[in-house]
C-alpha cells in the first residue's frame, strides 16, 4: 500500500561529539524550532551512554525537554562491534556491547536498529567464515530483539560482506519480523553507479581484499520487501559524501516513491553528515520536508 | 604472596598520557594495574580500546589483575526504579564479559552508590538482591568473582555485605575489604568533621561499626589499602593518615579467599601522590 511519506516517522542524524549540555541542548532546540519531531539514536549516542553511565539519564531529559524522540538507531559498527567478528575471544564482548545497545535502544523508545554485517575485515578469515560468524551473531541476538520488539535492519554497503545478496541472504536464513534490511540510498548509488570512475570507493574497499567489486543492480527494488528503516543521503557515486539531497546523482522522486511502498518500513532517517557539509539545520529539514510531500 | 595491583586516575589521562604513566608505573617495579572503572567505562563507550588498552599495558610489562565496576546510581545493583534496572543490568553484564575478557578474575561492586531517599532501605536491599540472582550466574559461568565492598553510606554496612554474601553462597560472590572506609566506620565518632554522619542525615543514626576486619576476614576476595585520618575519604597512602597497618597487613594475609591486594590511593585528583612514592609506600607495608 502506498502511504504518504507524512505517515512515516522522519528521523534526523544529529551528531554531538564535542559538544557539552547546552551545545547538545541547543543543537537539538535547533532541530526541533525547523520542525523535526525525531532525531536518530546513533552509535556516537549509543557510545557516550555506554561510557558515561549518568549520560543513560542526562540523555533522556535533554531529548525530552527539546520536544524531540528517538524513533530508530544505529549501533556502533567497527572492528570489535560487528557481528561478523569471526576471532573467538573477540566475539563474547561484541555479542555483549549488541546486546546492551538493544537494551538501551529499547529504553529509549526505539523499534529499529541499524547494523552493519561487516565493517572490518580480520586477516586470516576468509569472506565465508565472517559470514558464518554474523549467522552465530544473529542465532543469538535476534531472540533479545525479538524480545525487545527491536527491528535489526541489515544495511547495503560498498564493502565485502555487505552487498544487497549478503543482506538478503541473512534475512531469508533468519525469517523474524525483527529482522529486515536498512536501504542506505548513498551506497546503493555507489554500487549502481560507480563503475565508470576509477576513484569510486567501492574500488578500494573490495580491491584492499583482493576481490573484484560486484556492482549490483535495483538495489531498492530487491530491498524493498524487507526494508524496516533507511538512510537517506546523496553522493555522486564516486565518494560517500553524506550529502543533501539534491546535490549529488540519487534519483530522489524515485526513492522516496518506492520508499513508500515498502511494506515493512517503520521510519526513514536523513544520514546526511550536516557538520561535514556546514549545513544549517534548517535547510536540511525543508529538503527533506519537500521530498516527503 | 597474591598479586599486588595499582588503580590511577585514569579519568583524567588521554591516550598520550596513560601508556607513559603505565610506564612510570612499570619502571618502579609494579607488575599489575587495576581494570578500574574509569577503563570500564573507556573500553564499553571506544570500542577501538577494548584492543588498544590490553595493548598499552602489554607494551608496558604490565597486566590486569583485580577491576572496579562503574559506581553511580545508573549502575548500583540496589538501584530500585524499576525502568532503569534493564539497563543496569545489560551494563553489569556487558562489563563483566569485558572484564573477563581482560583476564581479570575479581570485580568490586558497590551495593549502593547512591542511596534514595524516597525508596527505603529494605527496597534498596530487594533491588540488590534481584541483581545478584541475575550476575552470579553470569559470574560463575566467566569465573569472576563479584566482591562487595564495605562503604560508610547506607546499604554498604558489612552487615549488608555479609548478609547478601550469606544469601548467594557462590565461589562468585565475595567481600572486598575497603581499609580506608573500615576506619572511617570504626574511628569517625571520635574525629571531628568526619564525612560518615552526612551520608546518613534523614536516613538513620549512623550505625558505627567494629570489628570490620576480623567480620569479613572469611570472605575477602580482595581489598582497597588507601589511608586516612578518619575524617575525610582522602584514599591517600598509607602513613599519611592514622590506620596501623602492620596489624591489619598481617591478618589480611590470613584472609582464605584472598587472590590480590589493590592500591585504591586516588593520587592524581586528590592527593597529588608521584606513582613512586604510591609504590615505595606499598613495598614498605607489604615487606
Amino acid at each position: 500500500m502506498k502511504k504518504s511519506g507524512a505517515d512515516i516517522p522522519f528521523t534526523y542524524l544529529c551528531t554531538f561529539s564535542g559538544l557539552d549540555e547546552k551545545a547538545r541542548r541547543m543543537k537539538m532546540a535547533e532541530f526541533a524550532a525547523n520542525g523535526a519531531k525525531h532525531i536518530v539514536l546513533s552509535d556516537g549516542v549509543f557510545k557516550f551512554v555506554a561510557g558515561e553511565p549518568k549520560m543513560y539519564l542526562e540523555f533522556q531529559r535533554e531529548v525530552c525537554d527539546a520536544g524531540l524522540t528517538f524513533v530508530d538507531s544505529h549501533a556502533p559498527f567497527g572492528g570489535e562491534c560487528d557481528p561478523a567478528i569471526p576471532v573467538p575471544e573477540y566475539r563474547r564482548q561484541m555479542l555483549a556491547r549488541l546486546k546492551f545497545n538493544l537494551q538501551l535502544a529499547a529504553d529509549f523508545g526505539v523499534d529499529t536498529m541499524c547494523v552493519h554485517i561487516d565493517t572490518t575485515l580480520y586477516p586470516g578469515y576468509t569472506l565465508a567464515q565472517h559470514l558464518d560468524a554474523a549467522r552465530a551473531t544473529l542465532d543469538e541476538v535476534l531472540p533479545v530483539a525479538e524480545k525487545l520488539g527491536i527491528a535489526i535492519g541489515l544495511e547495503n554497503i560498498f564493502k565485502p560482506l555487505n552487498s544487497v545478496d549478503d543482506v538478503l541472504t541473512l534475512i531469508k536464513e533468519f525469517p523474524s519480523p525483527c529482522l529486515g534490511a536498512c536501504f542506505d540510498s548513498g551506497h546503493a548509488n555507489i554500487m549502481e553507479h560507480g563503475k565508470l570512475d576509477p576513484e569510486c570507493v567501492a574500488y578500494d574497499r573490495f580491491g584492499k581484499v583482493g576481490e573484484t567489486v560486484p556492482w549490483e543492480k535495483d538495489v531498492l527494488d530487491r530491498m524493498l520487501p524487507h526494508i524496516v528503516n533507511c538512510h537517506l543521503h546523496d553522493n555522486h557515486a564516486v565518494k560517500d559524501e553524506h550529502d543533501l539531497p539534491g546535490r549529488g546523482s540519487v534519483d530522489w522522486k524515485n526513492v522516496f516513491a518506492k520508499l513508500r511502498t515498502a511494506p515493512r518500513l517503520k521510519s526513514m532517517q536523513s544520514e546526511v553528515i550536516a557538520v561535514k557539509h556546514a549545513l544549517p539545520i534548517k535547510t536540511l529539514v525543508e529538503t527533506f520536508e519537500r521530498l516527503r510531500k | 604472596m597474591v598479586p599486588f595491583s595499582y588503580c590511577y586516575d585514569w579519568g583524567v589521562m588521554d591516550d598520550n598520557t596513560r601508556p607513559v604513566a603505565m610506564e612510570e608505573f612499570a619502571a618502579n617495579g609494579a607488575r599489575h594495574l587495576v581494570l578500574t572503572s574509569n577503563l570500564i567505562e573507556l573500553i564499553s563507550g571506544t570500542p577501538k580500546m577494548y584492543l588498544k588498552l590490553k595493548e598499552e599495558a602489554r607494551n608496558a610489562g604490565l597486566d590486569f589483575v583485580d577491576s572496579h565496576m562503574p559506581f553511580n546510581f545508573e549502575t548500583d545493583i540496589a538501584l530500585p526504579v524499576a525502568e532503569y534496572r534493564p539497563q543496569m543490568l545489560g551494563r553489569m553484564k556487558f562489563n563483566l564479559e569485558l572484564i573477563h575478557d581482560y583476564g581479570v578474575d575479581t570485580c568490586c561492586f558497590h551495593i549502593c552508590s547512591r542511596y534514595r531517599r524516597e525508596y527505603t532501605m529494605a527496597q534498596h536491599m530487594d533491588a540488590a538482591r534481584k541483581s545478584l540472582e541475575e550476575l552470579v550466574p553470569l559470574a560463575e559461568e566467566l569465573g569472576v568473582v563479584i566482591c562487595l565492598e564495605n562503604i560508610f553510606q547506607p546499604c554498604n554496612l558489612v552487615d549488608d555485605v555479609l548478609t547478601l554474601i550469606k544469601e548467594f553462597p557462590s565461589p562468585c560472590l565475595g567481600a572486598c575489604f575497603d581499609i580506608g572506609h573500615a576506619y572511617l566506620m570504626e574511628q569517625g565518632m571520635n574525629v571531628e568533621n568526619c564525612v560518615v554522619p552526612s551520608h546518613w542525615e534523614g536516613v538513620s543514626p549512623v550505625p558505627w561499626e567494629k570489628n570490620i576486619l576480623d567480620r569479613m576476614l572469611p570472605h575477602i576476595v580482595n581489598c582497597h589499602l588507601h589511608d586516612n585520618a578518619g575524617d575525610l575519604d582522602t584514599h591517600t597512602i598509607p602513613g599519611r593518615g592514622k590506620i596501623d597497618w602492620a596489624p591489619a597487613m598481617a591478618k589480611l594475609r590470613t584472609a582464605p579467599r584472598l587472590r590480590n591486594m589493590q592500591s585504591e590511593v586516588i593520587p592524581v585528583r586528590r592527593n597529588g601522590i608521584p606513582i613512586r612514592a604510591i609504590v615505595e609506600s606499598f613495598n614498605r607495608i607489604l615487606g
